[in-house]
């Protein structure tokens, strides 16, 4: 085995689980060190197939955080692992980001966690401007439910490429917009600061952040979405940013989705109607969107539904979330887009007539700088219900979902 | 129509005559056939062991041009049933052999499976000894080592 090249041996890695993962790097010092201290490796790791899995809360914050694990090729409908905070005060949670095996949280606090390793760290959040701006008020305050739901997505979360690779780090960048101007507050978990880049897109096209629509991290860059389909791009590591003028007019009724394409790697933009769902991928030499693919929506029958969308996609699937008028809750229904056709599916268990907040999230042993093991009776204890969501050998709450 | 024959020859010079369209699947013969028609092509690198293995594949795999309709000669789901027994069938050091094969010939259906057969090995296994037993790795840790990354890794998988 320690005779294969080494993109040989990974294409072997990426298909074990994490347990079988850990006796590898009992093996000996090389395995151990190429999967424990490579970066890459870990990329790698979570992008390969049929490891797609998902974290999703409501967009509006609330007492529900969902974990949704897909089984092998996404074939069979696993358990929605379930979180809820009930009891006399009832906390709120916000998911701000995903990366590197780590989720960028908001209960009364703002947290780094590895709901994997069960590591956990408290960020001082204080220093934020931003921050402070979207979680100002009580929870139960409607008006800043509203507040958070819209400007959440200002929030990016990703891992700082430039730190030494023993002790990972991240950066926290929220993107500010006044009319075509644009600034950017960093932290790096310690301090908060404004970027020395302004950029001003006014010569150029005048639009507004799509709201709602999360950043996309790409190749060093995380990137948001404006209405008219012109992108904002922030270099991680330089703090440079810059304007993608691509143009993409969407019609009024359209669904749209900002992500990526794991497989070609490329930006990718889906819009969808009743009758298609294409999907366009951005071309970096022209900026322009470019129609990848169009698939038939056969899900979504005239008057039947009360409320679809599109919430995820990485290549190869895609996932559309739609509530019938007789349904209580949504389901989620996953496109193969190698196999064209639609496959697996579950509920997601959430009110239709809220927004979802979903995430990719792979669970993945490494670990950020300065976070430590929870200790469950401490004041992140609260904490403790979402680290148990990842936990195959114990569930939950767990449920069927059979139409 | 008689159908094109070309020669393939192991490292130990023994010479395999295989029809060109099983040949193909292998992306670097395809490209190769082009480049140099009707010559023998060495695979200086490959055990006449590990050829017929690979043509094996390679022939249960052709899917047939002259037939319209259905052209694959077996059903899928038969193919991925044949493909099981096919590596259950091959050692340890030999499947290895066989996966270096599939990348260096560029079979990326062979690669797959050789692949999937090598994790689910590893999967198998109870603990980091029957790997290393398994597999032939050297190992260069204390057991004091071995525990202490266990005790780094120790959560509920």
């Amino acid at each position: 085995m320690n005779s294969l090249p080494m993109h040989l041996l990974d294409l072997i890695l990426f298909r074990l689980d994490l347990k079988s993962l850990v006796m590898m790097q009992c093996t000996n010092r090389s395995m151990k060190s190429h999967i424990s201290d490579d970066p890459s490796f870990e990329i790698g790791y979570s992008s390969h197939a049929g490891r797609l899995s998902y974290f999703y809360t409501c967009s509006k914050g609330g007492p529900f955080v969902f974990y949704q694990p897909f089984g092998s090729q996404c074939e069979s409908f696993s358990n929605v692992q379930l979180f809820a905070s009930w009891g006399p005060v009832r906390v709120h949670c916000y998911i701000l980001g995903s990366c590197c095996g780590h989720l960028l949280l908001y209960m009364s606090g703002l947290y780094v966690v590895n709901p994997l390793t069960k590591r956990v760290r408290l960020l001082d959040h204080s220093g934020s401007m931003l921050l402070a701006t979207i979680f100002n008020g009580p929870n139960n305050n409607k008006a800043n439910d509203n507040a958070v739901e819209q400007r959440s997505m200002c929030v990016g979360f990703a891992l700082d490429h430039s730190r030494a690779v023993a002790t990972k780090g991240f950066k926290i960048i929220c993107i500010l917009e006044i009319h075509t101007t644009y600034a950017f507050e960093i932290s790096d978990g310690n301090s908060w600061r404004f970027s020395e880049t302004i950029i001003n897109t006014s010569d150029s096209s005048k639009s507004e952040l799509t709201k709602r629509m999360k950043p996309v991290y790409l190749e060093g860059s995380l990137h948001w979405l404006r209405n008219d389909g012109s992108i904002i791009a922030f270099n991680i590591e330089t703090e440079q940013a810059r304007l993608i003028p691509s143009v993409f007019h969407p019609e009024p009724e359209m669904k749209l989705l900002f992500t990526l394409d794991d497989k070609i790697n490329r930006l990718t933009l889906i819009s969808g109607t009743k009758k298609t769902i294409s999907v366009h991928t951005l071309m970096g030499d022209t900026s322009t969107w470019a129609l990848a693919r169009q698939i038939e929506n056969v899900l979504i029958t005239d008057s039947e539904f009360e409320y679809w969308n599109v919430v995820a996609y990485d290549g190869k699937h895609m996932v559309v979330r739609d509530k019938k008028m007789d349904g209580s809750t949504g389901v989620a229904h996953v496109y193969n887009m190698e196999d064209n056709r639609w496959g697996a599916w579950w509920s997601t268990a959430c009110q239709a007539k809220y927004n979802l907040d979903v995430f990719r999230f792979t669970p993945f042993f490494s670990f950020f700088e300065h976070t430590e093991v929870l200790v469950e009776d401490s004041t992140d204890g609260r904490l403790a219900p979402i680290m148990r969501l990842i936990n195959p050998t114990k569930q939950i709450d767990s449920f069927y979902f059979w139409r | 129509m008689s159908k094109k024959m070309i020669v393939l020859k192991s490292s130990e010079g023994v010479s395999f005559v295989v029809e060109e369209a099983v040949a193909r699947q292998s992306k670097i013969i395809s490209f190769l056939v082009e480049e140099f028609p009707d010559r023998e092509l060495p695979l200086t690198n490959m055990t006449s062991e590990i050829l017929r293995k690979t043509i094996e594949y390679c022939k249960k795999h052709v899917v047939e041009d002259d037939g319209g309709g259905d052209s694959s000669s077996s059903s899928s789901g038969d193919l991925k049933e044949w493909d099981v027994k096919f590596v259950a069938e091959i050692d340890q050091p030999r499947l290895m052999d066989l996966l270096m094969a599939a990348n260096y010939l560029d079979i990326p259906s062979l690669l797959d499976v050789t692949c999937q057969k090598v994790a689910d090995t590893i999967a198998a296994c109870n603990d980091e000894k029957e790997i290393r037993a398994t597999f032939n790795i050297e190992n260069d840790f204390t057991e004091e080592e071995v525990e202490a990354i266990r005790m780094e890794n120790q959560y509920p998988i």
